[in-house]
């Protein structure tokens, strides 16, 4: 029928306006779908890759334990000895990284907490298995020196596994090896069981139900989907925009049609028809491209958080969205605009000029301004995040964290550090375990962590708690305030005196130097060993901070990734937009040429409006921006480390933005307007 | 056939109300060639816009066959528009990315009035018939200001309307393109067909001239 082959030759008789419409509406779906995709495998593939581990639900910890008796107890379906050494690595001359060694009982018959062969062989006497995560953090070598019970041990390296229960080495700065069964002082064994149960002698620990970096991935997993519906916002904006544009230009003909005996229905399903068309061809060059990026992006995810993709398979309901995103958004953002458009009255449609520039500009702008507020909201946060850290380190008024293994006297620990010289100030701290927190005594003038609520302890018996232990509402504590730090599981502060009246401590020290460099550290280390204390690290602050940036990478990038999908669907938004725009004025431009305008005027004059929609739509991205990064701050800040971190503004992501929209503007309008110049008048003046 | 009742047209305007037409009584035979004149803005194309149904009187009544169009509801206006009247414009409003021939077989379409297969044949009489059946499978731009004029007529036969409009017809044309569309006017009134023309020309060759001035007939 020929209204259809009129649809069809719209569509070829205009490739320009029509690639930069499906151009315009694919970066939306790609948006989107790049972040459903990723978002979709992560969320099924780190939930799988942990349950996969078959996960301990209890953990005991005893001198000696009847293992039988405890598979005996009711609701116990499996238990698996699993001891646990804390010892340290030797990674250079004096540097050492914390060691987690996991004794394995049988390499061929591993139930509970599993792992699984990367490379090389399962160890044997003598050996170790490495996991894979904490592989960069050792500098090469088939041989390694560990430091466990006060003894060294050569070991030889066997090969790499992969624990997938296990928090990245890399990330947390400890190394994680696995050794054949030996005789241990301390047995633990790992329990599945239906219900939890207490036993004789017995420490019952209840692991995390999650895997112990699941707040960090959340964090991720949010901001992925924040992102998501977010660019779903922005891509609606952008097609509304482009459809906006399209009708302006076809109005006339619409009127035309009209006259010819068109009735408004047969004019809205031709429109809907050739918004369909450019949708469906939106939707073959962005799924795929959708596809790859999300899934290469899940991949580069995964590998960061130690999990295994076993599929990159995508759910259909994630397709069947972005199918939706790519058709249905189109179809019913032009439902409005189409019925305005058929049902403009003939006279009007042949008349004065129809198109309503002011209603597309304020389109534009809206468009651009979200585009604009998503990405200077990104910014913003991860400056935040980049504060939180700064203040933590500030709190922190030592350079180097002392730990011991066993109780020794604590005089005798700070009388050894003050014998290196570059030692400014020694304190003593001493720190207990408690059921799933930790309990630090202190009189401290070296750690001023920013306070949450209420204050600091003042006396004896009074409890300062972090945002980690508050969030666990721990009973029986004395709580007079509470702080933010990073980087620390739950955590209970309080004086000396109160904590030294408990059981099972262990003394450390905090230690202020001169020249806050390495070399102390090193110093340290070797008079404690002259000393033949039993240390279990001596940690810079500077490598614990990049311990806790570490741990940041992951949602960094998540919100570099949607940073710059903002940058390319908003930088979309304004090309066509604009370029749609000027394309619709080319009679207009026609007149002024008539009258006397040299194309440089004309140029300028175009270029002008561009950079001003680009500068307009800034101001209010940073209006929009604002509720967005507290909102940002609010639920990054409270999934990952239990409080919100602290609401910042980045001058940076604003003037970028800023750079961005006015050389788009600028760029966007150029074009089109050059061309325009270019067309005869009288071309230009019977334009339509 | 045409009649028109005390009808006046008022335009909202930044610079207030715009009388455009103040009270026109009008009688129009079926089979008349009647030409509109008058200055720019006097009324005269607020006038076919009336008998066309493009646009709605503010007061009184515009009967076509004793028919009131103004009470016709919207889509009632677009079929009866579709049916009744061909319209032809000054700048030939062909649409452009249709070939002469679709660009005839489009109404058809529209309006569904013959089998699909016998469109295409009608088409092309009607191009024969105004004399640019050489140019049927060419696009708009490809043909002469004379050629897209008779292409837009044989458009406005499409559906064998007994009304035929046209708004300065000959405006866009040089004056031997000008006379042969008015020979074909001629033509067609000939056949029984009622042709309306608004045209600057006073001494365009039709059966009567109806002068407007200042929205009135004088």
């Amino acid at each position: 029928m020929t209204r259809w082959r009129k649809v069809f030759r719209d569509l070829a008789e205009t490739p320009g306006r029509s690639a930069l419409a499906v151009l315009a509406m694919a970066a939306g779906v790609f948006g989107v779908g790049a972040m459903l995709t990723a978002q979709s495998i992560l969320t099924r593939e780190l939930d799988r890759t942990w349950t996969a581990t078959n996960p301990a639900t209890l953990i005991l910890h005893a001198r000696t334990l009847d293992v039988d008796a405890v598979r005996r107890l009711p609701g116990v379906r499996e238990v698996e000895p699993r001891p646990l050494l804390m010892g340290r690595i030797r990674i250079g001359n004096d540097e050492w990284l914390p060691l987690a060694l996991f004794v394995v009982r049988d390499f061929a018959d591993i139930r509970i907490d599993r792992i699984t062969l990367s490379s090389g062989a399962w160890p044997r006497a003598g050996e170790i298995a490495i996991e894979r995560s904490s592989l960069s953090l050792l500098r090469g070598g088939q041989r390694i020196v560990a430091h466990i019970d006060g003894r060294e041990e050569p070991l030889r390296v066997s090969g790499t596994v992969h624990a997938a229960g296990l928090a990245p080495g890399w990330m947390d700065h400890i190394v994680a090896g696995f050794v054949s069964w030996r005789d241990v002082e301390d047995l633990r064994l790992l329990v599945r069981s239906d219900r939890t149960f207490a036993f004789p002698n017995a420490r019952v620990e209840t692991p995390p139900s999650g895997h112990p970096h699941a707040d960090q991935m959340n964090t991720f997993l949010y901001l992925l989907g924040a992102f998501g519906l977010l660019t779903l916002v922005l891509s609606a904006l952008l097609v509304a925009n482009i459809i906006h544009a399209l009708l302006a230009n076809q109005v006339r003909q619409l009127g035309v049609m009209k006259t010819v005996g068109a009735s408004t229905s047969q004019l809205v399903a031709m429109s809907l028809v050739h918004v369909a068309l450019l949708a469906a061809m939106s939707l073959l060059v962005a799924m795929p491209l959708a596809l790859s990026a999300g899934r290469a992006y899940a991949r580069f995810s995964a590998s960061m958080l130690n999990a295994s993709l076993s599929s990159v398979g995508v759910p259909m309901p994630v397709l069947l969205t972005q199918l939706a995103v790519g058709v249905l958004v189109p179809v019913a953002v032009a439902l409005i605009p189409i019925h305005r458009a058929t049902r403009i009255s003939i006279h009007t449609a042949l008349g004065r000029d129809p198109v309503q520039r002011r209603e597309r500009m304020l389109l534009t702008t809206t468009t651009l301004a979200i585009g604009g507020a998503v990405f200077i909201a990104a910014l913003n946060v991860s400056q935040s995040w980049s504060k939180s850290i700064d203040d933590d380190f500030r709190a922190r008024r030592y350079d180097i964290d002392v730990r011991l293994r066993d109780g020794v006297g604590e005089r005798e620990l700070a009388r050894i550090i003050r014998t290196v010289p570059d030692v400014v100030h020694v304190e003593s701290w001493i720190e207990a375990s408690r059921d799933g927190y930790a309990l630090v005594g202190l009189d401290s003038r070296l750690l001023a962590l920013p306070l949450i609520e209420g204050r600091w302890f003042a006396k004896d018996g009074e409890y300062v708690i972090n945002q980690a232990l508050a969030a666990k509402k721990p009973k029986n504590l004395r709580i007079v305030g509470v702080v933010k730090e990073l980087g620390s599981g739950p955590t209970a502060y309080a004086s000396r005196a109160t904590v030294g009246s408990k059981l099972g401590t262990t003394a450390n020290a905090r230690v202020r130097t001169r020249s806050h460099g390495a070399a102390t550290a090193r110093d340290i280390e070797r008079a404690l060993q002259r000393a033949n204390l039993p240390v279990a690290h001596v940690q810079r602050l500077t490598d614990r901070r990049r311990a806790i940036e570490d741990h940041l990478v992951i949602i960094e990038s998540a919100i570099f990734f949607a940073a710059t999908l903002v940058v390319l669907v908003g930088g979309l938004a304004l090309l066509s937009s604009l370029t749609l725009n000027v394309v619709s004025r080319t009679r207009e431009l026609g007149v002024l040429s008539a009258i006397g305008a040299t194309p440089r005027i004309i140029a300028t004059r175009v270029v002008r409006e561009g950079v001003r929609i680009g500068v307009l739509s800034w101001v209010f991205a940073i209006a929009v921006s604002m509720p967005a990064t507290w909102l940002m701050d609010r639920a990054t800040g409270t999934i990952f480390i239990k409080t919100p971190v602290e609401f910042l503004i980045a001058p940076r992501g604003i003037f970028i933005w800023l750079a961005l929209v006015v050389l788009l503007g600028a760029i966007s309008s150029f074009y089109p307007a050059w061309r325009a110049t270019r067309i005869p008048v009288r071309e230009a003046l019977s334009y339509e | 056939m045409i009649r028109l009742q005390s009808v006046t047209k008022t335009y909202d305007t930044a610079a207030g109300a715009f009388h455009a037409l103040r009270g026109v009584d009008l009688g129009i035979e079926a089979g008349e060639l009647v030409g509109i004149v008058g200055k720019s803005g006097s009324g005269k194309s607020t006038l076919l816009n009336m008998l066309g149904g493009i646009d709605r009187p503010s007061s009184g009544s515009v009967f076509i066959h004793d028919r009131a169009i103004e009470r016709l509801r919207t889509s009632e206006l677009a079929s009866w528009r579709g049916r009744s009247v061909g319209f032809v414009f000054q700048f030939f409003q062909l649409l452009p990315t249709l070939t002469a021939l679709e660009n005839i077989t489009l109404p058809m379409d529209f309006l569904g009035v013959l089998p699909r297969k016998q469109r295409r044949a009608r088409a092309m009489e009607l191009l024969e018939r105004v004399g640019v059946e050489a140019q049927a499978d060419k696009l708009p731009n490809a043909l002469s200001g004379g050629e897209q004029q008779r292409v837009a007529i044989a458009r406005a036969l499409a559906n064998d309307p007994p009304l035929l409009l046209a708004d300065e017809p000959t405006g866009n044309l040089d004056s031997s393109n000008g006379a042969a569309v008015f020979a074909l006017f001629r033509e067609l009134a000939r056949d029984g067909r009622t042709i309306v023309v608004v045209t600057h020309e006073r001494d365009a060759p039709v059966d009567r001239v109806i002068t407007i001035a200042d929205g009135r007939v004088v």
